[in-house]
C-alpha cells in the first residue's frame, strides 16, 4: 500500500492532469458514440498520429537536452521520397531503408555540427535546414507524387504482426526502448544533466558535445524512421507529406510536461500521453464532425495550456 | 610527509590577460592547506588547473611524484583528484543519488544503469555525513546548504586522495560548517591531501596546517599554522597592510526616527517584526538565507506585498506600493543580487548611475540631458573611487567590488533618506570591502539613515551601531553594538528565549 502511495506521488502533476483528461474524454466520447471504443477506432485513431508519436521521442531527447529541432519536418518527406526512389531504382527494401536511416544521421550530424562550430541557437539552424530539406523535396520529386512501387514491397508493407501494423508495432517497440533506455542507460541520462545545466553537467567531467551529437542524431534518424513508414503507408511519397508535422510533434512532447524553455525536464513516458491525448483529441474532432480546420486552433490552445500548467500551474519550488 | 600534488611554474592566461604567473606549491598528504587572495588573485583558476578544467599554458603538475596530464575533469579524476566547485555544480532536475554517482555511474555492461545498488551506496554516504535526505529527493527541493554538504557527498563518493574544496562554506551556517571541519579533519586523518579556499580568514585560521597567498596571480608566500595571524594573511593578500578595516562608529545616535515599523508580517517570511531607524546610524540585521531579512527589505519596498503592520516615514505613514514609489519618498533599496536585480550589466556606467534618479535629468519632452548626466557620473565616480574613471565604460567590465560600488551609486544619485543595503560586500575584495564600509559610514554621518542586511558577522560587528538578529522569520533581538561577540549574536540567533 504505501508502495502504491509512493508511486502516485512520484507521479508529474502535469501528467497526471493529461491522464485524466484522457480518461474524461474516453467517457465522454464513449457515452456519445459507443463506437469510439471499438479496437477499429482505436487503430484508426493510432493511424493518425503514430508518425508524430515516433518522431515525438527523438523530440523530447533534443528538448530534454536543452534545444530544439524543427528540421524533422523536412527529414520525414525527404525519407519517404528517397525510399520511394531507391525502391523504383530495384534497390533492396532493407538496404534501402538503411540508406535512408543513415541519411537522417547525416542530417543530425550536420545540425549538430552547425550549431556547435557556428555557435547559433539550434532553433536557428534547424529552421535553415528544415527550409533547404523542403526545397530539396520539391527539386528532387519536380513536385510531383512518386508511386507505383514494386508490388512485392506493397506486400511487405501490407504485412501484419498480431494485427499490428508496421508503423503501431514500430511505435510500440520504440516506446519500450525508448522508455527503458531514458531511465537506465549512462549515456541517456546524461541527457538530463546537460540539458539542466550544462556547465555543471561539464563539470562533471561529461562530455557535453557527445551528448548533443547523439540526440540531434537519433532525432533525425527516428524522423527518417517515420519517414520510411510513410512510404509503407501510404505506397508513395510526397514532399507535401507531413506539412507542419514539426509543430505537432513539438506540441505533443511539450503537453507531456517537457520544457521548451528550459532543458533537463521532460520524459518518455509524458510524450506517450501527449501523443495519446493529440490522438484522441483529433479523433475525437473527426468523430463529432467539428471541420478539421478548428483541429490546429486547438492545437495552439492546447500548446499554450500545456505551457502555462508546467510554468505557472506545477512550477516546482 | 609525500608530496601528493607539486604545482611547478604554472603560467595561465586568458585572453593575453595573464592571470598566473609561475605558480609553484607543494600540497602533502594528510595536511589541510588553505589558498588565501582577493578575488581575482587567481585561485579559482589554479584549483581547475589541477581539476583539469583549465589547462595551463605552461608549467607541470606533479601527482605523487609523477608529472601528470590532466586535460579533462576526468583525467583528474583518475589522478585522483576530486573537487568541490565555488559555483555549485549539481543538477538540480536530477535526484541526490543521480547527482552523486554522475558520470561514474554503476552500470552493466550494456550501459544500464544499477540503480539500486547506487542509490543504496548513496544513502550509506549521506548517513556518513550524519545526513538525513533520501537519496531520491530531486536536489531543487533541497535548501542551499543541504546542496553544498551533497557536493562534498559527492566527491567522498569518489574515494579521490587529493580533495580541492573551492568556497565551501559561504553558503553553510555556522553549525554546518562546523560539522562539515570535523569531516576534514578526519579526512586529514586518513591521509588525505585537502586543499581549502575559504574568505573566511577565521575558518582558515582554525583549520589550516598550511596557507597560501595569491595576489594578481603570484604567488605571495606561504605560511605555517603559527605564523598564520589574521593581519599577515590580509597584508600579503592586499600587499599593504590594512589598518582600520571598519570606520568608527556613529557620531551621532540623536538622529530623527526616519524609519519605524510596528509588527511587519508576511505569511510564511517574517512575522512580527517591529524596530525603530534612526538617521545618522547604521542598523546591521543578521541573518542567514532564509531567516526572513531579505523578504523583510523586498516588503518594505514595496517589491512584494506585506500582510500586515504599519511603517512610518519620516513622519508620514507609509505603505509601499510599488518599489518606483519607495524611491520617489525616498527608500531605496540595493539588492544582494547585483548582477540579476541591481545593474545594468550591458549598459554603461553613467547610464547605471541615473537608472533610479532619471526624473532628475530628465528636461522638457522627456528628453535626457547629457551634460547632467555626465556631471552626476563623474562626481560619483571620483566620490566612490570606480574603478575604471570612465563613464562610458560598460558595467559588465568591472569587477565585483567596482560593480557594488556603481550599484551603491546609483542609489546615491537618488539620494535617498533611507537606505536598505543587502550584502553590500559579498564577493568582493577585502581593498573594495573596507572602501564601501568606509562609504556607508560617511553616507550615514551626512545623515542618511542605514539599515545594511548581512550575514557576515565581522562585518555586522565592525560597522553596526545596533545589531537586529532575524531567525526562521522572527526578530530575536535588538543589541547594542557594544562588548557584542560573535558568539553573542550566534546564541541569540539560536537561542529559545527573546531578549528584550
Amino acid at each position: 500500500m504505501k508502495r502504491v502511495m509512493n508511486a502516485i506521488r512520484g507521479i508529474d502533476k502535469q501528467m497526471a492532469v493529461i491522464l485524466f483528461l484522457i480518461v474524461m474524454i474516453t467517457i465522454v466520447m464513449a457515452l456519445d458514440n459507443p463506437y469510439f471504443l471499438t479496437l477499429d477506432n482505436f487503430a484508426v485513431m493510432a493511424d493518425g498520429f503514430l508518425f508524430e508519436g515516433i518522431m515525438a521521442f527523438g523530440m523530447t531527447l533534443v528538448i530534454v537536452s536543452g534545444g530544439i529541432d524543427i528540421s524533422v519536418g523536412g527529414v520525414f518527406p525527404l525519407a519517404a521520397i528517397l525510399m520511394a526512389l531507391m525502391l523504383r531504382s530495384g534497390l533492396n527494401y532493407y538496404l534501402a531503408m538503411l540508406i535512408v536511416i543513415l541519411v537522417g544521421a547525416l542530417i543530425g550530424f550536420i545540425n549538430n555540427e552547425l550549431r556547435r562550430i557556428l555557435k547559433i541557437h539550434p532553433m536557428i539552424v534547424t529552421m535553415a535546414m528544415l527550409l533547404t530539406l523542403r526545397g530539396l523535396n520539391l527539386a528532387i520529386t519536380d513536385g510531383r507524387v512518386i508511386s507505383r512501387l514494386p508490388a512485392g514491397f506493397i506486400e511487405m508493407a501490407n504485412t501484419r504482426f498480431l494485427g499490428l501494423s508496421w508503423p503501431m508495432l514500430v511505435y510500440i517497440v520504440l516506446a519500450i526502448v525508448c522508455f527503458s533506455l531514458s531511465k537506465r542507460q549512462r549515456s541517456f541520462l546524461h541527457i538530463y544533466f546537460v540539458g539542466g545545466n550544462p556547465s555543471s553537467a561539464a563539470l562533471s567531467g561529461i562530455r557535453t558535445e557527445r551528448v548533443y551529437r547523439m540526440v540531434y542524431m537519433l532525432n533525425s534518424m527516428l524522423a527518417a524512421v517515420a519517414g520510411i513508414l510513410a512510404t509503407m503507408v501510404y505506397n508513395s511519397a510526397s514532399s507535401n507529406f507531413g506539412q507542419g508535422i514539426e509543430m505537432r510533434v513539438i506540441t505533443a512532447v511539450a503537453i507531456g510536461g517537457a520544457s521548451l524553455t528550459k532543458g533537463g525536464i521532460g520524459s518518455i513516458e509524458g510524450t506517450i500521453l501527449g501523443s495519446l491525448f493529440l490522438a484522441m483529441i483529433y479523433n475525437a474532432f473527426i468523430m463529432s464532425g467539428v471541420s478539421a480546420y478548428y483541429q490546429d486552433v486547438f492545437t495552439g490552445l492546447m500548446l499554450v495550456t500545456a505551457v502555462v500548467l508546467r510554468t505557472q500551474v506545477f512550477r516546482k519550488e | 610527509m609525500t608530496e601528493a600534488v607539486g604545482i611547478k611554474k604554472i603560467n595561465k592566461s586568458f585572453f593575453g590577460n595573464q592571470v598566473l604567473h609561475d605558480v609553484s606549491l607543494s600540497i602533502d598528504y594528510g595536511e589541510i592547506h588553505s589558498i588565501c587572495g582577493e578575488n581575482g588573485a587567481g585561485k579559482s583558476t589554479l584549483m581547475k588547473i589541477i581539476g583539469g578544467i583549465y589547462s595551463a599554458n605552461s608549467g607541470t603538475i606533479m601527482i605523487n611524484g609523477q608529472e601528470a596530464s590532466l586535460r579533462t575533469p576526468q583525467e583528474a579524476y583518475l589522478h585522483g583528484i576530486g573537487i568541490v566547485h565555488q559555483e555549485l555544480s549539481l543538477s538540480d532536475n536530477m535526484s541526490v543519488w543521480h547527482n552523486i554517482f554522475v558520470n561514474r555511474e554503476l552500470t552493466s555492461p550494456l550501459g544500464f544503469i544499477k540503480r539500486r545498488e547506487m542509490q543504496r551506496r548513496a544513502e550509506e554516504i549521506l548517513q556518513k555525513l550524519d545526513m538525513r535526505v533520501d537519496p531520491r529527493t530531486k536536489v531543487s527541493s533541497l535548501p542551499f546548504a543541504t546542496r553544498q554538504m551533497i557536493e562534498i557527498a559527492k566527491l567522498l563518493s569518489m574515494d579521490v586522495d587529493v580533495l580541492i574544496l573551492d568556497e565551501p562554506t559561504s553558503a553553510l551556517s555556522e553549525r554546518e560548517s562546523q560539522a562539515l571541519f570535523e569531516l576534514m579533519l578526519s579526512l586529514k586523518e586518513q591521509g588525505k591531501a585537502i586543499i581549502f579556499i575559504s574568505h573566511k580568514l577565521d575558518e582558515v585560521k582554525q583549520i589550516s596546517d598550511r596557507v597560501t597567498v595569491l595576489r594578481d596571480g603570484r604567488l605571495v608566500g606561504t605560511l605555517t599554522k603559527e605564523e598564520a595571524t589574521t593581519e599577515r594573511i590580509v597584508s600579503m593578500m592586499v600587499g599593504r597592510d590594512i589598518d582600520e578595516f571598519y570606520p568608527p562608529k556613529a557620531k551621532r545616535r540623536d538622529g530623527k526616527i526616519m524609519l519605524k515599523c510596528s509588527s511587519l508580517s508576511r505569511k510564511d517570511k517574517f512575522e512580527d517584526i517591529s524596530f525603530d531607524l534612526r538617521a545618522g546610524e547604521i542598523l546591521g540585521l543578521y541573518g542567514l538565507v532564509g531567516s526572513g531579512r531579505t523578504e523583510l527589505a523586498l516588503s518594505l519596498v514595496g517589491a512584494d506585498k506585506m500582510d500586515s503592520g504599519a511603517v512610518q516615514l519620516g513622519d508620514k505613514p507609509f505603505r509601499a506600493k510599488s518599489p518606483r514609489q519607495a524611491v520617489k519618498s525616498g527608500l531605496c533599496y540595493l539588492s544582494e543580487d547585483r548582477k540579476q536585480l541591481g545593474l545594468f550589466l550591458e549598459m554603461s556606467l553613467e547610464e547605471n548611475f541615473v537608472s533610479s534618479s532619471l526624473e532628475k535629468v530628465t528636461g522638457q519632452f522627456g528628453v535626457i540631458q547629457g551634460k547632467q548626466v555626465k556631471s552626476i557620473s563623474t562626481n560619483l565616480i571620483e566620490q566612490l573611487g570606480v574603478v575604471p574613471r570612465r563613464s562610458e565604460a560598460v558595467a559588465a567590465s568591472l569587477s565585483g567590488g567596482n560593480q557594488q560600488k556603481v550599484l551603491l551609486g546609483k542609489w546615491l544619485a537618488a539620494n535617498p533618506q533611507v537606505l536598505i543595503v543587502d550584502e553590500p560586500s559579498r564577493g568582493v575584495d577585502i581593498g573594495a570591502k573596507s572602501n564601501i564600509h568606509f562609504l556607508l559610514r560617511e553616507l550615514a554621518d551626512r545623515g542618511m539613515a542605514v539599515l545594511m542586511i548581512s550575514s557576515d558577522l565581522p562585518e555586522i560587528l565592525g560597522l553596526s551601531d545596533r545589531v537586529m538578529v532575524m531567525h526562521e522569520g522572527r526578530l530575536k533581538g535588538i543589541l547594542e553594538n557594544t562588548d557584542l561577540t560573535q558568539e553573542g549574536i550566534m546564541n541569540v540567533a539560536y537561542g529559545e528565549v527573546e531578549t528584550p
